[in-house]
């Protein structure tokens, strides 16, 4: 058990991690283009059209995984961005920040899909609808997170400032959804119903999920490429990214 | 181009069978929806939409690794550029 | 514990007793922001009322925003923050007076002046009366959150803006209800539901808050 834990944290230094994490980039990256290429068929070629949707409908297979992956970044950032405030690991700090921009654009990309599905299914680009709003709320706090983290030139101290931002965010989260849902109920203006087909046939949900892994897996991939570039950047005065980089000291 | 013609009543939506215990989909062995390549350009009326979704997604998720992979590049030459700079330093002045 | 609060208050009370300036301009920017909204949509009462709740809100938002960065910063720079920090009673503590101050000084005063400027836009008394609640009671909370901002921001380049940009989109909520408080009374639905979330909303973030600002200047101390 104890012994399990240790190997667990050998992984945990960026020295460990490295490399392991250059040889899992390529893993992710085909099942990203498996998943990927399954879901777009499905959803695409195969998939039958929505009766009251009509075609317009495949963008959900699009804008459902955006949005699930720009929810599900902020909360694996800030979990990571925790983790490293309270047991210090200097190696969830970077995943936070390198997570940050991805989830970013996916929110970004749910915004923008969101917008061309919603003009040919209500007429307009854009509804103050609460799950509309709490996305855009969303992209708020990434780009938040990653101002206030480029602005401060210490890593650690960009980590733990970012870290707290972080999980305020987390906490405000359900607050900001639940207020933006009881003012989008007062303000009752819009008359489009946001109910989406009520019953989905097994192709389109299968359709859905295949798109949604394949978001994960390049998240995932994009992720440790990501995390790569930041680990050599923050440790470039250590022995081991000179070995890494093929340019032993001499002296050693 | 008529959208009523294109509707095929067998393939439309096909709700959940409850009595299946074994959630089924043969999408590998089902006929593809299409009949012509450019039905499906047209995705009935929502061609800009759907091609407008597609394109700035797929762009968008091309472009992040390709600007990652150039990022990790341009630093990793800057590095060993600097690391081989500090080299020659040492050994002709050989300080520290 | 509540003299060390009582304390922190009277003392930094003090010191922005010394620069009223500050306190003025605040003021200043809120009626004037508050003023060009007319000017901007044209000075039909029906319009007006309708817009009066989120426009004095906002500008409310907008002002507490900028007094936030000197919240910490003057003292950061000449070292009392430091002593503050090295001080035995807990730093949420001292953090918890500083913001009751800070609402002293911003949300108080706005709070008192929005009658007034709700003049501008023809609301009705009931309507006048629930706007000065609802920014007594909500104020408090941007004070709270706002302090986190600061906390995060302090000596970081470009502070400034960067505050309101970490520090806006959490103000939604006590945005959502307060104006909500305001327009529900115009409707001539009742405004008791709002104002108690608004109230529910200040209590967590007077009391929250204070901790994790902490956190993020020991942070900025290190």
């Amino acid at each position: 058990m104890s012994n399990k834990l240790i190997n667990w944290f050998r992984f945990a230094s960026p020295q460990a991690f490295y490399p392991l994490a250059g040889r899992m980039i390529p893993w992710f990256w085909a099942l990203a283009a498996v998943f990927g290429i399954a879901g777009l068929y499905v959803g695409f070629l195969v998939a039958p059209t929505d009766a009251q949707q009509g075609e317009g409908y495949r963008i959900i297979f699009l804008h459902v995984p955006a949005s699930w992956m720009s929810m599900f970044i902020y909360l694996v950032m800030a979990f990571w961005a925790g983790l490293g405030l309270a047991f210090n690991f200097r190696l969830s700090g970077m995943m936070a920040t390198a997570l940050a921009p991805t989830g970013a654009l996916f929110t970004f990309l749910s915004l923008w899909t969101g917008a061309l599905w919603g003009k040919p299914m209500w007429g307009t680009w854009w509804v103050w609808d609460a799950r509309l709003t709490s996305e855009l709320i969303l992209l708020f706090l990434y780009v938040g997170f990653i101002a206030l983290q480029s602005a401060i030139d210490d890593p650690r101290r960009a980590d733990k400032a970012g870290a707290i931002l972080a999980l305020v965010g987390v906490v405000n989260i359900p607050i900001i959804y639940f207020s933006v849902k009881w003012w989008n109920t007062l303000h009752q203006g819009s008359s489009v119903s946001l109910t989406k087909s009520p019953s989905m046939a097994m192709t389109m949900l299968l359709g859905m999920l295949l798109c949604a892994l394949a978001c994960w897996m390049y998240a995932i991939a994009v992720a440790l490429m990501r995390v790569r570039t930041i680990m050599l950047e923050r440790e470039r005065h250590t022995e081991w990214v000179r070995e890494e980089l093929g340019m032993k000291a001499k002296e050693q | 181009m008529q959208l009523a013609s294109t509707l095929n009543p067998a393939q439309d939506i096909q709700p959940l069978p409850l009595s299946l215990p074994i959630p089924h989909s043969s999408f590998l062995t089902d006929p593809m929806y299409w009949n012509s390549f450019s039905e499906f350009l047209a995705m009935g009326t929502h061609g800009i939409y759907v091609w407008g979704s597609v394109g700035v997604m797929v762009l968008l998720m091309v472009l992040e690794p390709v600007l990652l992979v150039r990022g990790q590049k341009s630093l990793v030459a800057r590095l060993k550029r600097q690391f081989r700079a500090e080299k020659t330093d040492r050994s002709t002045q050989s300080r520290r | 514990m509540l003299k060390l609060v009582r304390a922190i208050i009277s003392r930094d009370l003090r010191l922005a007793m010394r620069r009223r300036a500050d306190i003025v301009s605040a003021l200043f920017f809120f009626i004037i922001v508050v003023s060009l909204f007319p000017l901007g949509v044209g000075p039909e009462p029906e319009l007006l009322r309708k817009l009066a709740p989120g426009v004095l809100w906002v500008a409310a938002l907008l002002a507490t925003m900028l007094s936030l960065p000197r919240l910490f910063a003057d003292d950061h720079r000449d070292g009392t923050l430091e002593q503050l920090a090295l001080a035995p009673q807990p730093l949420g503590l001292i953090v918890l007076g500083k913001v009751l101050a800070h609402w002293l000084v911003s949300g108080l005063p706005l709070a008192l002046l929005a009658p007034v400027l709700g003049l501008q836009f023809d609301l009705s008394t009931d309507a006048l009366w629930v706007l000065t609640c609802s920014l007594l009671i909500g104020t408090p909370a941007l004070s709270g959150i706002g302090a986190i901002g600061a906390a995060l921001t302090l000596g970081v380049r470009g502070g400034g803006v960067l505050l309101s940009l970490l520090v806006l989109p959490l103000y939604i909520p006590v945005l959502i209800f307060g104006a909500g408080a305001v327009d529900a009374t115009v409707t001539g639905l009742g405004a008791q539901a709002h104002l108690s979330l608004l109230g529910a909303l200040t209590l967590a973030g007077v009391f929250f808050a204070p901790w994790p600002t902490a956190a993020a200047l020991r942070i900025a101390l290190e």
